[in-house]
């Protein structure tokens, strides 16, 4: 068995990145920790003053924080998909992308549940979730599930930057403070490639990239029956864990090839992710936007076929109240990567990132779809006919932490990005070969 | 002009989304809006009245509930309207005044008091009024227990305008007992030419945890007396347990979990926990084959 050997070359030239942050990067940096302060601050309000700063009422007691936290646990479990998939098929494609998947799970699998929090009013009744927590409870399968998944996937980025890792330690030229050199040391865990502990570390990885695969598939399926579980109109579907898990898959695409985008321009990595990537990862998008079309077609279909009075009375609201989200969601979202993908002529990296921006955007909004009509639509007449209690609008406080929350998924990617190179190296070879094509009519 | 091109297309999807966003305010209407005054008495078992109006606003799409609106309650006589008192509607429309059933407004031959209710409108929603005639009278409810039965009586009686009462010799009383979401009827109840008339109470009614009820009778919109209210407490109900013995144990509200439901989720955690466990076996075998790796060197 022979690895792919990464040369100093190869190091020397993923090395500025870790080295240095350049003027626009201290900026970047700068900018999301003021928007991180704000959030902090938006924090402070909520919780010296309740949830009555936010949009939350009696009735629509979910907002955008829990719209936010299936959202980043939506792109987490397309990370964790993508890149155990990849490695599984042994994809070779895949590796110049696959540690920005890694790293999409892993951050926004820390980012996402903080959201969850937000919407709890008695912060400090948390611990009795695991004091008191009945195992019927969908949220305690959430909580089970959500721990399990985080445990799995660091395990699972840890074996994949392993190699990484140890080549960092052993590249002496590397300039940077001694702290982190000894971290590379310490986390190598002596790791030199021999033939023995190549084989101990595929043993391992290949078991957690499938272990990874089958956590997402149920952790995600656990959060959609937080919802299916009740008898909500909207909510009470049968088919709502595979559309949840093809959905959030859908939208971690999406986040992987912006993430390209901006880390292919910011630290020049157009040797090796080319165009070629961004069509094949588009493909990927296609498939799955055409997937999340026909559940998204059989959801609304059959609801409006049945006529149920509550059913019926929920998609009124959803084409009246809220007509443009509902296209720009439902419509354009998947359309926007089925036409820019499907025609080979309209195939460039700009327009596969902005599809694959909209379809960010549009699967934002088709969660909020999901949660925010429902609560306004319960089976009991609402007992106050107030605006606030009757319509859900969310607040500065509420926007301002889930700016924070983005502000916070980007400075970890871009810190991640300055600890560790954000290409396997391991993997790379010196002078990279066009990547296998996925074929599309 | 590829790029061109790609960008129309992106832009016609955008504004696919984005084009009705115009169309969708309408412009407000300058005249005032139709408003629905409906007034209603009751005659309740303190020996007083309660004038109750409701205002909604008639929109295209329906109505809604008409707040903060100030409504006057007048008694309508033959000199004029005698003004009886104000109250503003809450946030479901409703104003409510309580005046004493022995009050000092004239009532007509047949001793039947003539109130109106009058919301006086405004810019944008236009003034209504309604009225209603009744004659005041009380009912009171009352148990007994005979043999081993237990009955519901219920006492009707008119309160005339010389300050003497008379019973309500005809006249068919509701009784029941509020649940939830409505009053569960368990009694009709025809009054006799005493003004009484009794019924056996239901023994299948469920109270609270200690068998507490509330029982409440009513005549509702009499030509003569109007609405009618009066109600009583006993503990003759059913104690309600949130979870009945006979019921199997390891259902999904007891406080433990069905047992499919812990042998899945042990089966899944060990799956998943055993091949993490496996992992970080490897992970520690590398470390250990490292060192040894070491010494050797």
């Amino acid at each position: 068995m022979s690895e792919t050997v990464s040369s100093d070359k190869l190091l020397r030239e993923f090395a500025p990145q870790i080295e240095h942050t350049g003027k626009y990067g201290k900026l970047w940096i700068g900018f999301l920790i003021v928007v991180i302060c704000y959030g902090w601050f938006a924090l402070y309000w909520q919780v010296s003053r309740g949830h009555i700063v936010t949009g939350m009422r009696d009735n629509v007691v979910w907002g955008v924080y829990i719209v936010n936290f299936i959202f980043f646990m939506g792109i987490s479990y397309a990370g964790a998909l993508i890149s155990g998939t990849l490695h599984l098929f042994h994809a070779e494609w895949r590796k110049p992308i696959i540690r920005m998947a890694e790293f999409i799970t892993i951050i926004s699998l820390l980012i996402g549940p903080c959201f969850i929090m937000l919407c709890v009013g008695r912060l400090d009744r948390l611990p009795n979730l695991i004091l008191f927590g009945r195992i019927q409870s969908p949220i305690t399968w959430d909580v089970i599930a959500i721990s399990t998944d985080i445990i799995g996937c660091i395990l699972f980025l840890y074996l994949a930057l392993l190699r990484d890792l140890g080549k960092m330690r052993d590249f002496k030229e590397l300039k940077v403070p001694q702290w982190q050199k000894k971290m590379y040391k310490i986390l190598a865990l002596g790791y030199t490639g021999t033939p023995e502990q190549q084989l101990m570390l595929k043993k391992a990885t290949d078991v957690m990239a499938g272990m990874v695969i089958a956590i997402a598939i149920i952790v995600y399926s656990v959060l959609a029956w937080i919802f299916s579980v009740t008898l909500q109109p909207g909510w009470h579907s049968t088919i709502f864990g595979p559309y949840f898990v093809i959905a959030a898959v859908y939208s971690g695409t999406g986040v992987l090839i912006v993430s390209m985008y901006f880390f292919r321009k910011v630290y020049h990595l157009e040797n090796h992710i080319t165009l070629q990537h961004f069509v094949n990862v588009g493909v990927i998008m296609l498939v799955l936007g055409a997937f999340f079309g026909y559940f998204t077609f059989s959801e609304y279909l059959t609801k409006w076929y049945g006529s149920e009075k509550n059913d019926e009375q929920l998609i009124q609201v959803l084409l009246k109240n809220y007509f443009n989200l509902f296209i720009l969601s439902n419509y354009v979202g998947v359309l926007a990567p089925l036409i820019v993908v499907g025609f080979k002529k309209l195939r460039t990296i700009n327009n596969i990132t902005i599809a694959a921006g909209i379809v960010v955007i549009a699967l934002w909004l088709n969660r909020y779809l999901i949660v925010v009509p429902t609560l306004e639509t319960p089976y009991l007449p609402i007992q106050d006919d107030r605006e606030a209690w009757l319509h859900y609008s969310a607040t500065w406080v509420e926007w301002a932490l889930t700016a924070a929350g983005v502000a916070m998924f980007c400075l970890l990617f871009t810190i991640g990005s300055k600890l560790i190179p954000i290409v396997q190296v391991s993997d790379l070879k010196e002078d990279p070969e066009q990547p296998g094509d996925i074929h599309l009519m | 002009m590829k790029r061109i091109k790609s960008g129309i297309i992106l832009a016609f999807l955008i504004l696919t989304g984005t084009i009705q966003l115009s169309a969708q305010d309408k412009a407000d209407t300058t005249a005032p809006a139709t408003t629905v005054l409906r007034f209603t008495c009751t005659s309740t078992s303190d020996d007083s009245l309660q004038l109750q109006a409701v205002i909604s606003v008639k929109h295209e799409e329906g109505s809604t509930n008409l707040a903060n609106a100030l409504v006057l309650f007048y008694s309508v006589e033959q000199t004029g309207d005698v003004k009886i008192g104000g109250a503003k509607t809450d946030v479901h429309g409703i104003a409510v005044l309580k005046i004493a059933s022995r009050n000092k407004y004239e009532r007509n031959d047949q001793q039947m008091l003539s109130l109106k209710a009058m919301y006086d409108g405004n810019a944008k929603f236009e003034a209504s009024e309604s009225e209603f005639g009744l004659k005041p009278a009380k009912l009171k409810v009352s148990f007994y227990e005979e043999d081993s039965v237990r009955y519901v009586k219920v006492e009707g009686t008119q309160l005339n305008a010389d300050g003497t009462e008379t019973p309500i010799t005809e006249g068919t009383v509701i009784v029941g007992v509020p649940k939830m979401l409505s009053i569960l009827k368990i009694a009709e109840i025809t009054l006799d030419s005493t003004g009484i008339g009794t019924a056996e109470f239901p023994k299948d009614i469920i109270g609270d945890s200690l068998g507490n009820l509330t029982v409440v009778a009513y005549i509702e919109e009499n030509d003569i007396f109007g609405n009618i209210k009066a109600s009583a407490d006993n503990n003759w109900g059913l104690h309600k347990h949130l979870i009945s013995p006979d019921r199997p144990s390891r259902e999904l509200w007891t406080p433990i979990a069905p047992l499919w439901m812990i042998i899945t989720l042990i089966i899944m955690l060990l799956g998943v926990w055993g091949h993490y466990v496996y992992a970080v076996v490897q992970l520690v075998l590398i470390s250990k084959s490292a060192k040894a790796n070491e010494k050797e060197r």
